[in-house]
């Protein structure tokens, strides 16, 4: 494979910057005491408007007293309601037995009661949102809620507030506060835990739903999923009139979210998790987390709270997550999908993690020679062999010089990194071994090796107890027997044999059973081999201040604006040596298919496409991807022996529906990393889409149901959940699959589809204190049930990139709109721009614009914009970027990092994104930091003349020659000066070039390292003519310096 | 506004949700006599104790003095064990206000008063001393009836009860 030429570009890397120690709870050293929560529950679901204000119309509930229905009863709010609908809903009420009151009465009789003075739990689907209806105003949260909701749901001030957190579109914290009413004494004491007031037991089911089955569920989902006997009813008469069949599917609502929630009760029970509570479960990962506290084992940061931060820095700046790639585009390729089974959990039995997740810390060993040698000697045979992977816990700080390392950076220049694996030359950085043998295997030669460290495991924690997977002592796991991950694996291996037999026998309830209990052995393995070792919770801090933050090059200093705090089971370095490994497994998969004659299509974090080359006949084609599969077996650490790589399910014909044991060709196309559809194809030609992508597409507002799907578009085969897509994702991808068939993706228009010339339009939800606060100028003058309140929904329009109005800055221009469910209305509408809330409101047309209509996209650009989006990470076959228009075969790109930027969490404010700039969406450590100083700042001062650099820095002679070989580090004062020193230097080299510099520092810099790499070695008189200098020593040319000695002599 | 649907759960309920969040458990019992009743416990989970139990430990008298009408209506006394007292306490709390502290010493009050004071009383002795004799005769009717045969009491030589079968 030729290297093509390097090109300079800033890359991220990771970092870590220690959160502020927490402060410790003041107390009577006692551990405190969780308070536990009574058999009451109250469970409600509220109905609203479905205008902008979503005001509340109903609220349907139920109090239960140990599981028994005590109460079933409806709630109206007056003033939306007419005489009519009142008198329907007395009549209702008394005909069905339930309860009628206000709102107001609801939360002052039932509400608080029940949930707060009677310590019940409190049950609903989506709570956060339901919340936000009951409650009468709201104010900002602080502290750990900042950025979120206090909600007030009643003027009595002996009753506590409700405050709400959004953490992610599954999860929210929310508890009372401690009601104002108390006097300090108390509150304080109440604070402290050691009273009988309690902060709420709020259980949203769709939180419990979305941790213990590893999905996302509406209701009427997770209903179905759980087999409950009351199924969520539908109904189309949202926001009109009540009827009595609209009450009957509002009172239907509770009654569905009860028999949810224990069933996830009866699957929570099961872990017999007795350290943790079910309303404290937000995730999958509080469950990995919940078993390793069962087991009683201590996390890694108390265990070793003095582990060398320098070193945490390296470890962080060598994470980079699973790898996304894509390798044919806009091609259909005949594929064959493979999928590594339980990828992280097989990587973490390899390399033998689980005694560091068991040790009391990690020792740390020097291993640069042994390194060497064991890279020089490589051979794919060892690689083969578990026991060598239990050698790859090692770091390694690598020179690169053209090697193939997941390089993060802004490939397409929109300011949000992505992450390929790239040539990268220039520099020194951290990778795990694993991605440094993945590197030489695929280029063929072997990385210069400057430092290596391995990491062993210390001696095993004290007191670790065995525990009973789903409580059955058949499922026992012992912590310092077994290896949890293979074990948890192997179980679930024998769970699925055992299930197939009984529904082989026809004992369906057996089978169910069985199905259940795989399904959490699944998300028990997922929780606890990957996410929680680099859990990151990202803070937005109150004051920005000075922090030394640890990155690739060492210490360094920033202000950022927002933290990153670690989670329970931080160990940056299990994730690293995780990832790095599984990107080791999918480098092996490369390498063997080149080896085998067969090319790869497209690979995902654990799976990848086999593709068949051209002229090779079908059987060889799977006989040779079957060779790559049969490969890895041996690595396998599983009891069955079963194959490592396996292929997946959509290689297989479909009877019915439902997958055969006969191999059916698939098809391939690609657009860019994650966006892809695998596809047969029918008897006429046409394509059966098996699985579509539908990243990308997610955050756009739903066109229309399989209901109103066109005709002209065959229904899916299998189920749309199988394919992963919503029905107009589906219509779209089988557009694009059967016009790439017939070669025609250049001309595919999507016009004709039904609603694709609407605008394009991402709905949102408010819920962070941010969002909602774009509304407020939306919100003066209106009644609080009138406005647009936290967790409302809003529109957002998809604005065209020569759509802007005259005058505008494109950067601060994103327009938003509250919520409205009629499609056709949202040309109609007008829309605010969220950086200038007060401003004018402007109209929008998907066809022309004017001095102020915003032209913007339709749903038929956006999915022309979506099929050639362009994978910048990547370049075409022309040796260009790939652009998009781009077809065929992908390469790595070469990659000169001119600077280096620390980063933090890059997944950040997800809520937002689309939203946000894109710098906004990631943490940056890069403006004040001086990991740049190696790459940019030093090879520029180095050009400046060391007298006169003394005199303007105002350091000695001696510390800059430290600093600028790299043995001392300036202070953040110095840094500063150094770095404004540097960007004057390069401004006024690129001035005499005749180059206009454009701007911050940094991006002067990096412009003028550019342009003088470009030059080669010439150096050019500091005198600013221009002219370039013969000796390596001279500064001026003869006339500026003659010039320069009469003007300072003052002749 | 004092709202005229029947509430959730009555105070006495609630107070008993609050006491036992205060004793950090839910199943509250005293380890010495197995009394259960929150209001009649002390400590915190797993140190709790009767107050009777708690007495007896101190060498403190096992009654205590209850101002069976409110300690402002009336200043007779009965003696109730301790666990008892405790939860005539609790019932008092139930009484309006007016009638319990009597700020003008009403006699119609104290009338009140003390018909309540005597009503919890019998209400203490049906719940807490004779409420478990039926349960236990039909424990015992069981047991006898597995032991021996359906007649059991024909095996002591006693006659059913009731028209001749």
């Amino acid at each position: 494979m030729t290297v093509p030429p390097a090109e300079p570009l800033a890359i991220a890397l990771r970092a870590y910057v220690p959160a502020t120690a927490k402060k410790r709870r003041k107390g009577n050293g006692k551990p405190r005491r969780e308070p536990e929560h009574s058999d009451w529950a109250l469970v409600f679901d509220v109905e609203t408007t479905i205008d902008a204000a979503q005001e509340r119309r109903i609220v349907t509930y139920q109090v239960r007293h140990d599981g028994e229905l005590v109460e079933r009863g409806i709630a109206y709010e007056p003033s939306a309601l007419d005489k009519n609908e009142i008198a329907l809903l007395k009549r209702y009420a008394c005909s069905q037995g339930f309860e009628l009151m206000t709102v107001a009465e609801f939360v002052r009789e039932r509400f608080f009661p029940v949930t707060y003075a009677l310590a019940g739990r409190c049950i609903g689907f989506n709570l956060p949102f339901d919340l936000s209806r009951l409650a009468i105003d709201h104010k900002p949260g602080r502290t750990r809620f900042r950025n979120g909701f206090i909600f007030v749901l009643t003027d009595d001030p002996k009753l506590p507030r409700v405050r709400v957190k959004h953490l992610n579109r599954h999860a929210a914290m929310i508890e009372f506060t401690v009601p104002a009413s108390r006097s300090p004494e108390q509150r304080n004491r109440e604070k402290g835990g050691s009273s009988d007031h309690h902060r709420g037991f709020f259980c949203d089911a769709k939180t419990l739903g979305d941790a213990l089955t590893s999905g996302s569920h509406t209701l009427a989902s997770l209903a179905k999923l759980l087999q409950t006997p009351t199924q969520k009813l539908e109904t189309e008469e949202h926001g009109g009139p009540l009827t009595d069949k609209y009450l009957d599917y509002a009172v239907t609502d509770p009654q569905v979210t009860w028999e949810c929630f224990e069933r996830l009760e009866e699957s929570f029970d099961r872990h017999g998790l007795s350290e943790t509570r079910l309303h404290q479960l937000k995730s999958e990962a509080t469950l990995g987390k919940a078993y390793l506290a069962e087991m009683g084992v201590q996390p890694w940061k108390l265990c070793q709270p003095g582990f060398s931060p320098e070193l945490l820095g390296a470890v962080m700046s060598s994470y980079f997550g699973g790898r996304a790639a894509v390798k044919r585009r806009h091609e259909v390729t005949r594929v064959l999908y493979c999928d590594f089974r339980a990828m992280y959990a097989s990587v973490c039995t390899l390399l033998g993690l689980w005694q560091f997740v068991t040790a009391d810390g990690v020792v740390t060993r020097g291993v640069t020679n042994e390194v060497r040698e064991l890279l020089a000697g490589l051979s794919l045979d060892d690689l083969r062999q578990p026991s060598f992977w239990r050698k790859l816990c090692v770091l390694v700080q690598v020179e690169p010089d053209a090697d193939l390392f997941p390089v993060r950076a802004d490939y397409a220049g929109t300011g949000q990194p992505s992450i390929g694996l790239n040539y990268l030359s220039k520099g020194r950085y951290w990778f795990t071994l694993a991605e440094v043998i993945a590197s030489a295997l695929l280029t063929g030669k072997v990385p210069r090796v400057v430092r290596a460290v391995r990491f062993e495991p210390r001696s095993p924690q004290e007191g670790l107890k065995p525990i009973d997977i789903l409580g059955n002592p058949d499922y026992r796991i012992g912590p310092y027997r077994n290896d949890f991950y293979r074990h948890l694996v192997d179980l679930r291996g024998e769970v699925k044999r055992e299930c197939a037999a009984a529904e082989k026998a026809g004992d369906l309830a057996q089978k169910d059973r069985l199905d259940a209990e795989q399904k959490v052995l699944k998300v028990i393995a997922s929780a606890t081999s990957y996410g929680i070792f680099v859990e990151l919770n990202v803070h937005a801090l109150e004051r920005r201040g000075e922090r030394t933050g640890f990155g690739h090059a060492g210490r360094f200093t920033t202000s950022p604006a927002r933290i990153e705090e670690p989670g329970k089971f931080f160990h940056p370095l299990l994730g690293t040596l995780i990832t790095g490994g599984a990107r080791l497994m999918l480098a092996l998969a490369e390498t063997l298919a080149a080896r085998e004659g067969i090319g790869w299509a497209f690979c995902d974090t654990d799976s990848m496409a086999f593709a068949r080359p051209e002229g090779m006949e079908d059987d060889e084609f799977i006989r040779r991807a079957t060779e790559v599969c049969d490969w890895f077996t041996p690595l396998s650490p599983y009891a069955d022996g079963g194959r490592l790589l396996e292929t997946e399910k959509e290689n297989f014909a479909l009877r019915d529906g439902k997958e055969t044991d006969t191999l059916e060709p698939l098809y391939f196309l690609g657009i860019s990393a994650k966006r892809y559809v695998l596809f047969n194809i029918g008897s006429d030609g046409k394509p059966i889409l098996r699985k579509a992508s539908a990243h990308g597409l997610g955050h756009l507002e739903q066109l229309y149901g399989e209901e109103e799907a066109p005709k002209s578009i065959p229904a899916p085969v299998v189920k749309l959940s199988d394919v992963g897509v919503a029905r107009w994702q589906y219509d779209l991808w089988y557009r694009i699959a059967e016009a790439a068939l017939a070669g025609k993706l250049r001309e595919l228009r999507f016009d004709d589809l039904p609603g694709f010339n609407r605008p394009a339009m991402a709905s949102y939800t408010a819920a962070t204190g941010h969002m909602a606060g774009w509304f407020c100028a939306y919100n003066e003058g209106k009644p609080y049930r009138e406005q647009v309140r936290p967790f409302g929904f809003f529109i957002s329009p998809v604005i065209a990139s020569d759509g802007y109005p005259v005058g505008v800055d494109p950067n601060s221009f994103n327009l938003v709109a509250p919520f409205n469910s009629d499609q056709r209305q949202w040309g109609k509408l007008r829309y605010l721009n969220l950086h200038d809330p007060s401003g004018p409101r402007y109209p929008i047309s998907t066809s022309v614009r004017g001095a102020e209509v915003v032209r913007v996209k339709s749903y038929a650009e956006v999915a022309l914009d979506y099929l050639f989006h362009p994978e910048a990470k990547s370049l075409g076959p022309d040796g260009e970027p790939c652009g998009p228009e781009t077809v065929g075969e992908l390469f790595p790109r070469h990659v000169e990092a001119s600077r280096v930027e620390p980063i933090g969490k890059e997944a950040n404010r997800l809520e937002e994104i689309g939203l946000l700039s894109a710098e906004e969406a990631v943490i940056s450590y890069g403006s004040t930091v001086s990991e740049c100083l190696p790459t940019l700042i030093t090879s520029t001062l180095r050009d400046i003349d060391r007298a006169s650099l003394v005199r303007l820095s105002g350091l000695s002679r001696r510390a800059l020659a430290d600093i600028l070989a790299g043995r001392a580090y300036p202070r953040p004062g110095n840094l500063k000066r150094l770095k404004a020193i540097a960007a004057r230097h390069a401004r006024q080299q690129l001035r005499a070039w005749g180059i206009r510099a454009v701007g911050d520092e940094l991006d002067v810099l990096e412009q003028y390292q550019a342009e003088k790499a470009k030059r080669g070695s010439e150096r050019l008189c500091e005198g600013g003519c221009g002219r370039q200098l013969s000796g390596p020593r001279r500064r001026f040319c003869d006339a500026c310096k003659q010039r320069t000695y009469r003007q300072r002599n003052g002749w | 506004m004092e709202s005229k649907r029947k509430p959730i759960a009555d105070a006495r309920e609630i107070r008993r949700e609050q006491t036992l969040r205060r004793l950090g458990t839910r199943d509250a019992e005293c380890p010495q006599c197995g009394e259960r009743d929150p209001a009649a416990l002390t400590g915190v989970a797993p140190d709790i104790i009767c107050y009777g139990c708690l007495a007896a430990e101190r060498g403190q008298p096992t009654t205590e003095d209850h101002h069976f009408a409110g300690r402002r209506n009336d200043e007779l006394t009965v003696p109730p064990p301790a666990n008892d007292h405790r939860v005539l306490n609790d019932l008092q709390r139930d009484w309006p206000e007016r009638t319990l502290r009597n700020p003008d010493g009403s006699p119609l009050l104290a009338a009140a008063a003390a018909v309540r004071g005597f009503l919890d009383i019998l209400q203490v002795i049906i719940e807490r001393m004779a409420v478990w004799i039926p349960a236990y005769l039909e424990w015992l009717d069981e047991e006898l009836r597995r032991r021996h045969d359906d007649r059991w009491w024909e095996s002591f030589g006693w006659k059913g009860t009731g028209p001749a079968r």
